[in-house]
């Protein structure tokens, strides 16, 4: 037990630093939450949307200080789909009897939010409509907002799409190959699938054209990889140059097909896959595949093999060159399928997508300790890379950073991981 | 004779402890000014650990340093170059895309206000080469030399700056008895120069050719000093091991079968029309110098490279190898020379490097049985005696002779019925040696066509059933009975 312990952290420092990081951003974005004013209205709307209603009755009175809590109220739940109802009287009974009145036009116990002061009034549960409804009231308490469900449940929506493909970009790093085409390839997919579903299927909504018009856009990712790795292995450039020059081509072929304009798919059908939590199952399903193909068939020992010694490999028979081919294209069609999740979560299709992501999932390889010498690295290593970078990210949103000074962040963490794992290995 | 001559370098129980190792236990070492000491002992005796110290790569833990009577801290590699020790590691420290010149001078460029001088280069180096008698071009890429010529270019280098004390880390590893005499040569002009040479081989023939001292190691032990007239080459032998040794060669003879390989005017841009049968439970050695054409050969039968002409049968059947994959399919194994290099992969585990070719045996629609696996490796290490902790060891943490029975145990899970080896005992050491010697018996008693490609000539002899001698790529000669032949008989076929 002990020894499966050390050797987790061994294995999986990272999972400590993780921990580490969540315990330092829970602390520096600790705030005071008033209970009065603007926040006093945007703490109601978040205990709202944390309870899931759809409608809710807003009783303030009409200080300007109760004013501020509607703006709050009212601005914080702009877009996430919630009726609001509003009371604006300073006397109880006639507030009593508005609230009367509208009981015919909302349902039963609906959601009643107050502002401090309408908060001390007691009868909102006499009123037979609402006997059971649950009455908001804003608190004096301190709060993470890192900590918050609303913040953490935004986390793995972000993770999921660079995590999926970082698994094919992990895949590469363990031959001693890189990938710079991935970012161009989302944007590729994106197009190619939001255009076929226009163009030839004429913006069908049938559940079966929109799968074919996804299998296009993962088949074109696919394809590029599969030069890529063509490339690279049978006139021996280096991976580095061919993925370079594919990034560029990919890219100005998704900004050529839609004239630089970003195509918008009119159906809400296809923002199936994006939504919540469908990308994070496909993530969890991928990596689920790609740690048993790492780690239990021939075909991922072989790819340590390569990136451990490729001539030692190819002398004890492995086919390198069919096996890298391979490889590349899996990274491919793994940036095809986050450009898929990325189209249906936008419900469009453009060439400015993915704009240097390839450096991010670079960094998250890395950071999750894989080797750019190639022969070594962990698939779930790579997973909680990502994470690191993401929680890192978001963190330091929360804490205000400028995005420059969360750049510089952004290099040390690189940089302190490479360092980690040099030390490690000595 | 050291009586008359002046000590130069004394070290005095010396001790050197790693982190959980004791690597060096209080070694003694005297070097006179124009002598050749000899170093000897097996792989993990200490002898590159206490060159390190001389090179200021580690620094003793315990004990003195004395160079002419001063007593001396080497705190690190300039410090020793200062002090006039120069040292020549096994493995080269040649950056291949710098001329000759640029080399040499690397670690101390003759230069005027930080600008070089190559003109001053130039004529320097051309007076080194002269001195020792060899013609190299300083200003040609190291890269285009051949491994001779760039052993001469790190003696040359090490000569640069003023040197008193020269180290010499298995200089003849890769080098043909012809360049080793080339060597030789060199050697005694230093000592005539009165430079001490400290000088370590697995080579013993050499070691009685040139040493004036022998100084063995054991297991980070001083064993002993012994003046090189007054020990046996089996007395040496038995202070590196620690025990009694019958024979270096353990050779069993016995019958030959029917023919498995048969290789058929092959021809490629190394290889000229090369024809040659080897037979069930043949041992069939081929030697000749570096360069000859050997190794090109076998990576050919190997299909690592491409043959322009001829064919290749087993038992009868022509084989149409296009790559190794191919090859090891048909049941050909290769183990190569270069073992780091192309034989392991280093970095992962000894069970890994078993399983790399042999991963269809155990597995089942592309997913590996790990536990068979691990079966199957076991077998082998109770077999072989390989000596490992277990069986995720890394393959880079074993000795020279565990690492070839790894190899081995790869091949041999394959049932491979044509077994090549390309130099069995290469950078191994004594004991080690004669476990791989009786691993190749025992395959050559189970039916195995087996090639031995070696350098060394006793080694060709003394293990062989018949030697095949190659020259600028071609058979110069098949020598039908191995028993009765001699050194000067395969030298004269690979020279002339």
């Amino acid at each position: 037990m002990r020894q499966k312990l050390s050797s987790l952290f061994s294995d999986y420092g990272m999972v400590l630093v993780l921990a580490l990081l969540f315990v330092v951003f829970s602390l520096t974005t600790l705030k005071e939450q008033t209970a009065e004013g603007y926040g006093a209205g945007q703490q109601l709307a978040e205990k709202a949307l944390n309870s899931g209603a759809t409608e809710l009755v807003l009783v303030v009175g009409t200080s300007s200080e109760d004013r501020l809590v509607k703006e709050g109220l009212e601005e914080s739940l702009q877009g996430k789909g919630v009726r609001v109802h509003l009371i604006a009287i300073i006397e109880p009974p006639k507030a009593k009897k508005a609230l009367q009145e509208l009981a015919s036009t909302v349902p039963v116990n609906t959601l009643i939010a107050c502002s401090k002061k309408t908060g001390n009034w007691t009868f909102y549960n006499r009123v037979d409509h609402f006997k059971d409804s649950e009455v908001l009231i804003p608190k004096n308490e301190t709060v993470s907002s890192f900590l918050k469900a609303s913040n953490l449940k935004t986390l793995p929506d972000k993770t999921a799409k660079t995590a999926i493909i970082a698994i094919g970009m992990t895949m590469i790093i363990i031959t001693a190959g890189i990938d710079l085409s991935v970012g161009s390839l989302v944007a590729l997919a994106t197009v190619v699938s939001t255009m076929t579903l226009q163009i030839v299927f004429g913006n069908s909504s049938s559940p079966v054209l929109i799968g074919l018009s996804f299998l296009a856009g993962i088949s074109a990712a696919g394809f590029c990889g599969f030069i890529n790795g063509t490339l690279s292995t049978f006139f021996r450039i280096p991976p580095f140059i061919v993925t370079l020059a594919m990034m560029l081509i990919a890219r100005g072929l998704a900004l050529n097909l839609t004239g630089n304009r970003t195509i918008k798919v009119g159906l809400p059908d296809i923002s199936w896959l994006g939504q919540m939590p469908n990308p994070i199952i496909l993530m969890i399903l991928l990596y689920g595949l790609a740690y048993f193909v790492m780690h239990k068939t021939i075909f991922g020992r072989q790819i340590y093999a390569i990136g451990g010694n490729a001539e030692a490999a190819r002398l004890s028979g492995v086919p390198v060159k069919r096996l890298l081919i391979s490889v590349y294209t899996i990274s491919g069609i793994v940036a095809g399928i986050a450009g898929i999740v990325m189209a249906s979560e936008l419900n469009s299709g453009s060439g400015e997508f993915g704009q240097t992501w390839e450096l991010n999932v670079i960094a998250a390889v890395v950071v999750g300790g894989t080797s750019l010498m190639g022969g070594q690295g962990k698939i779930i290593g790579t997973l909680i890379g990502c994470t690191i970078i993401e929680v890192i990210n978001n963190g330091m949103n929360l804490m205000a950073i400028s995005s420059n000074t969360q750049q510089i962040v952004l290099g040390c963490v690189i940089l302190a991981a490479i360092i980690v794992d040099k030390i490690k290995k000595k | 004779m050291p009586d008359q001559q002046k000590l130069l370098l004394q070290m005095r129980g010396i001790h050197k402890r790693f982190p959980g190792v004791h690597a060096i236990k209080g070694i003694d070492i005297d070097l006179y000014e124009g002598e050749v000491l000899a170093l000897m002992g097996e792989n993990g005796a200490g002898k590159s650990t206490l060159i390190k110290m001389l090179g200021g790569a580690h620094q003793p833990t315990e004990g003195t340093i004395e160079l002419k009577g001063k007593e001396i801290t080497i705190e690190n590699p300039q410090v020793s170059q200062d002090l006039g020790i120069g040292i020549i590691y096994q493995e080269f420290n040649l950056i291949p895309y710098l001329t000759v010149r640029e080399n040499i001078f690397l670690g101390n460029p003759k230069s005027k206000n930080g600008v070089i001088s190559k003109n001053e280069e130039h004529r320097h180096a051309q007076e080194l080469f002269k001195k020792i008698g060899i013609e190299i071009d300083p200003e040609v890429l190291c890269c285009k030399l051949s491994t001779a010529e760039q052993q001469i270019v790190e003696i040359v280098k090490a000569l640069s700056s003023e040197v008193r004390l020269l180290v010499m880390d298995e200089p003849s590893a890769t080098l043909t008895p012809q360049e080793v005499e080339g060597l030789f040569k060199i050697i005694r002009d230093l000592k005539q120069q009165g430079i001490g040479v400290i000088y370590i081989s697995h080579r013993l023939d050499e070691i009685f050719d040139i040493a004036d001292r022998v100084t063995v190691l054991r297991d980070g032990e001083y064993i002993g000093t012994k003046g090189i007239n007054k020990i046996s080459r089996q007395e040496m032998i038995e202070m590196m091991v620690g025990r009694k040794v019958e024979n270096e060669f353990p050779k069993h003879y016995h019958k030959i079968g029917a023919p498995v390989l048969e290789v058929n005017h092959i021809h490629s841009a190394d290889v000229k029309d090369v024809s040659f049968t080897v037979h069930a439970g043949e041992v069939l050695g081929f030697t000749g110098l570096v360069g000859a054409g050997r190794t090109e050969l076998m990576r050919l039968i190997f299909g690592a490279d491409k043959k322009a002409s001829g064919t290749i049968k087993l038992h009868g059947e022509e084989l149409n190898v296009k790559s190794p994959r191919d090859a090891i399919a048909r049941g050909i194994g290769l183990l190569t020379e270069d073992r780091k290099g192309q034989g392991l992969v280093l970095m992962h585990s000894v069970r890994e490097n078993f399983g790399l070719p042999n991963l269809r045996l155990f597995s089942k629609n592309g997913v590996i049985n790990g536990s068979e696996e691990k079966k199957r490796f076991a077998r082998h290490i109770e077999s072989m005696k390989i000596k490992i902790p277990h069986q995720e060891q890394l393959a880079k943490n074993l000795s020279g002779g565990n690492q070839q029975k790894v190899v081995l145990a790869k091949w041999l899970e394959q049932n491979c019925e044509v077994i090549i080896i390309d130099e069995p005992t290469r950078g191994i050491d004594v004991g080690a040696k004669y476990e791989i010697y009786m691993l190749i018996n025992q395959l050559a008693e189970k039916g195995k066509a087996i090639i031995m490609v070696s350098s060394e000539l006793p080694e060709v002899i003394g293990m062989s059933d018949r030697i095949v001698v190659m020259r600028s790529g071609e058979i110069s000669a098949i020598v039908e009975d191995a028993q009765n032949t001699t050194q000067e008989i395969l030298l004269d076929h690979a020279i002339h």
